[in-house]
């Protein structure tokens, strides 16, 4: 079906993909896994045309589409779905499956007079998930929760009617349930003799499905095979969990008991409170966002906030940084959702309810926001120094080099663009942004999401470090099997308002949360 | 939060048809019907009525201010499709240009210059300009800005068509009623078809093209061959507009590549709201009559119009026509909460 021949392709001098050959055949699921940075995302560019190949080929049933435009290798039949989705996020989610509806692939086979593409999408809308009674087909797309949108991208791939899908982390930031209710889909749509090519993290789920499994690292194909086979190959596991563990169930296992150790020290935190939220409420049009929700954080403390996709976490985030201000005078300015804020934020003893962003920054308060947003276009340097704008010269060259120790591999690419670095590296970039600004709080938006299991271990390990050096942090996250062994305390959210609050130890014995965020 | 503002709240409400969705509304009433025509047809009303109530000389201004408001319905349908263009001065030159030289040599009469301008000016605009689609953002601005300084140095120095001293002489209408009621049929005409094109699914995979070409490169659509497309039909209006106002003016010279052709219909835009056709046109009817009433300040009068044009893009940077559209539709009040 697809034959891929030794492709290559660096960027700037750093090899993402280096002599990578595979063949695909018609029906099969093919799971590509591999550590962030290893070539996945460069693969399937390559495959779909985003990317031009520095050597070479790639053919789809016999004939070769090395170097052609993408809209030319869609019409073909092979779709994709994005790592970070991109939709139209004007338009009602309806509409993001129209386009792929307008194309000629489409169009010569059924007909697209006014109005009949919208029943079209709808339809389709329909098989994902998007009741067509309900609201949520006709919202626009930027106001629908990650998960919905995960799951659009998917639909309006599916729209073109391909012979080939390629998945690049479809199942990155969605919660346990939304990847239960995917899965038989993709099982489904496999069984009536799609070929799909699947770009994942979640390896338990991918290897329920997946008849073949390619392993990647550093831009090679380091195994192939069926997954039980993969998975005992000692390079793979090296690669990809990291030397010291075995696998990914008895990571935590690991770095649980070597925390507990620690514990008796951990004790010793102060009780002094240095942000305290009271009765938050945040109301967006049409949905209640944060209930009345009120807790507190002490000096020197982690603190994980966990909870499903929708459960208010990076509303919460915003809120104490302040960024809700922004959101909702932007939004007055030009007339469109209305957002009410209630409640009472007191950080360091005095209110800052209604501080400004930025203002809160100075005061040491500052986020690092979901899905790594770093400036692309400059480097790793750069970047640093941006966010120390504020700050003396001389603070922040003492602050950048104190972030070089705390990620050793950003001091190696501190020339490079960070727009060119790996989904992990732009995470920890993102951290060291944060840090930069010498912050007494640290907050963090799932730091974890899209990362792979070592790097997770490593950014959590990172996340401990920064802690040790006096700085408090609040981070979410969506599965505490990573962010339990090094939180002292947790809360846990969801629909807007807290589930429970309580110590790790609490946590991790209450049986609703090793349920639903454990995955036990 | 304050106190003040916890006590009392904003709200807004709908104003209007009661039994409605998203597409489909149901008029229940002469009012319903008298809300949805009003804002319709009335100033479709005061366009046709207002030149044979003003004078000679602001029946000028009008033609003008539709020959910009076309140049701007130009910008604006190839703003939404997301080609940011800074030289509409290119299509409007070239149309002029074209339909000047067939007059000047062959004595073509205007029935048949104007159509062959606007087509072949459309062709040869697009050609020059198809290279360049692949650029995004302020590339295709910058390529799109020095094509008309281009074009206007390319006429004065080779001395072709006239040189730095224009075709004279050219067929003119002659009848000034003519003229005005031609160039705002003409506007409105240009304005329905665009907002037709726009609402169908054609303006939606334009639109998206503007919000991420990427995932709609993903989608099998040749995007290229779309922005082709769109520069084609909005080469064609501004095409259009020259070919009249070298008629109009009986004169074509290096003058119809001037930056004003560029930036005016831009500033209309700016200044009536993008994205909807509406606004830009009603952006050019205030900033043409604006400019010629500012004329009593004689050497402050471009001062006068900054000002008045940096004012009203602070204070509504959405757009005149938008904010109109929201105070139409909906109701603010204060409430007790």
């Amino acid at each position: 079906m697809l034959k891929v021949e030794h492709l290559h392709k660096s960027f700037g001098g750093v090899t993402a993909t280096s002599d990578v050959s595979f063949e695909l055949r018609k029906g099969e699921l093919l799971g590509l896994i591999g550590p962030n940075g290893s070539g996945k995302t460069t693969l399937v560019n390559l495959i779909t045309g985003f990317v031009k190949p520095d050597a070479g080929r790639i053919l789809y049933k016999g004939k070769e589409i090395t170097g052609k435009m993408p809209y030319t290798i869609a019409g073909m039949g092979i779709a994709r779905s994005f790592q970070m989705v991109r939709m139209f996020y004007n338009l009602p989610a309806f509409k993001n499956i129209i386009i792929p509806l307008c194309s000629g692939r489409v169009k010569k086979r059924r007909g697209g007079r006014y109005g009949e593409r919208d029943d079209m999408a709808i339809e389709l809308l329909d098989e994902f998930g998007f009741e067509r009674d309900s609201f949520v087909p006709y919202k626009t797309a930027g106001s629908l929760p990650h998960g919905y949108l995960k799951r659009l991208d998917l639909a309006r791939a599916m729209a073109l009617r391909p012979d080939v899908l390629l998945l690049d982390e479809l199942f990155s930031g969605m919660s346990m349930s939304e990847v239960a209710a995917t899965l038989p889909m993709l099982e489904k749509l496999n069984g009536e003799g799609l070929t799909i090519i699947m770009v994942e993290h979640r390896l338990k789920e991918l290897f329920r499905v997946a008849n073949r499994v390619i392993v990647l690292n550093y831009g090679r194909k380091i195994a192939e095979g069926p997954p039980d086979e993969v998975m005992e190959s000692d390079a793979v596991t090296t690669a990809y969990f990291g030397s010291e563990t075995e696998g990914p169930d008895s990571e935590s296992a690991t770095a649980d008991q070597g925390d507990s150790s620690e514990q008796d020290t951990r004790e010793i935190v102060s009780k002094e409170k240095l942000l305290e939220v009271n009765n938050l409420t945040v109301y967006f049009e049409n949905a209640l966002a944060l209930n009345e929700l009120s807790l507190e954080v002490c000096k020197g403390e982690i603190i994980g906030v966990l909870g499903s996709n929708s459960a208010g976490k990076t509303t919460l985030m915003n809120a104490v940084s302040g960024l809700i201000l922004d959101m909702k005078k932007k939004e007055a300015r030009r007339g469109g959702e209305r957002i009410v804020v209630h409640g009472e934020i007191r950080f360091d003893g005095k209110e800052i309810t209604n501080l400004g962003p930025s203002k809160r920054v100075k005061r040491g308060l500052v986020l690092c926001r979901e899905r790594h947003p770093v400036f692309r276009d400059s480097t790793v340097l750069e970047n640093l120094r941006i966010a120390g704008n504020f700050r003396k010269n001389d603070e922040v060259k003492d602050s950048i080099a104190r972030i070089f120790e705390i990620f050793p591999h950003l001091r190696s690419f501190k020339r490079r663009t960070a727009g060119l670095l790996s989904g992990g590296e732009q995470q920890m970039l993102a951290i060291g942004m944060a840090l930069v600004t010498k912050p007494d709080l640290l907050l963090l938006d799932e730091p974890l999401l899209g990362l792979s299991p070592v790097l997770q271990s490593d950014v959590a390990k990172a996340i401990k470090d920064i802690n040790s050096k006096g700085i408090t942090i609040m981070v979410t996250e969506q599965f505490a099997r990573t962010l339990l062994p090094i939180i002292d305390r947790g809360y846990v959210m969801g629909n807007g308002i807290l589930v429970m609050g309580g110590t790790r130890q609490e946590l991790a014995e209450d049986p609703e949360v090793r349920a639903s965020y454990l995955g036990i | 939060m304050n106190k003040g503002e916890a006590k009392y709240r904003r709200e807004r409400l709908d104003r209007g048809i009661k039994a409605r969705s998203d597409t489909i509304y149901a008029i229940a009433s002469r009012g319903d019907m008298l809300y949805l025509l009003l804002p319709r047809v009335l100033p479709i009303f005061v366009a046709f009525v207002l030149p044979l109530v003003v004078g000679e000389y602001w029946i000028k201004v009008i033609v003008y201010a539709a020959i910009y408001g076309l140049l701007a319905l130009s910008w604006d349908f190839l703003a939404s499709c997301g080609l940011f263009s800074l030289g509409l001065a290119m299509f409007f030159g070239v149309g002029a240009y074209i339909a000047g030289a067939l007059n000047y040599y062959f004595h073509w009469p205007v029935v048949v210059t104007m159509p062959v301008a606007t087509l072949a000016g459309a062709i040869l605009c697009t050609a020059l300009l198809s290279p360049v689609v692949r650029l995004k953002g302020v590339y295709f601005a910058m390529i799109t800005l020095i094509v008309p300084l281009l074009l206007s140095r390319l006429v004065v120095a080779t001395k072709m068509v006239g040189g730095s001293h224009g075709l004279t002489n050219l067929t003119g209408f002659g009848n000034e009623w003519f003229s005005v009621y031609f160039t705002v049929l003409s506007l409105l005409v240009c304005l329905f078809i665009f907002r037709r094109i726009i609402r169908d699914d054609y303006g939606l995979v334009m639109s998206a093209i503007r919000d991420d070409d990427r995932a709609v490169m993903s989608a099998a659509i040749n995007i290229f061959w779309r922005k082709i497309q769109v520069l084609f039909i909005a080469s064609a209006v501004g095409c259009f507009a020259g070919a009249f106002m070298c008629h109009n003016y009986q004169f074509v010279g290096p003058s119809v590549f001037a930056l004003d052709y560029s930036l005016i219909p831009l500033a209309a835009t700016a200044l009536g709201g993008q994205g909807t056709f509406v606004g830009a046109v009603l952006g050019s009817a205030i900033l043409v009559p604006l400019s010629e009433a500012l004329r009593a300040f004689g050497g402050l009068r471009v001062a006068f119009y900054c000002v008045i044009l940096i004012a009203s893009i602070i204070l509504l940077p959405e757009g005149i026509f938008h904010y109109m559209a929201r105070k139409y539709h909906q109701i603010e009040r204060l409430v007790k909460s």
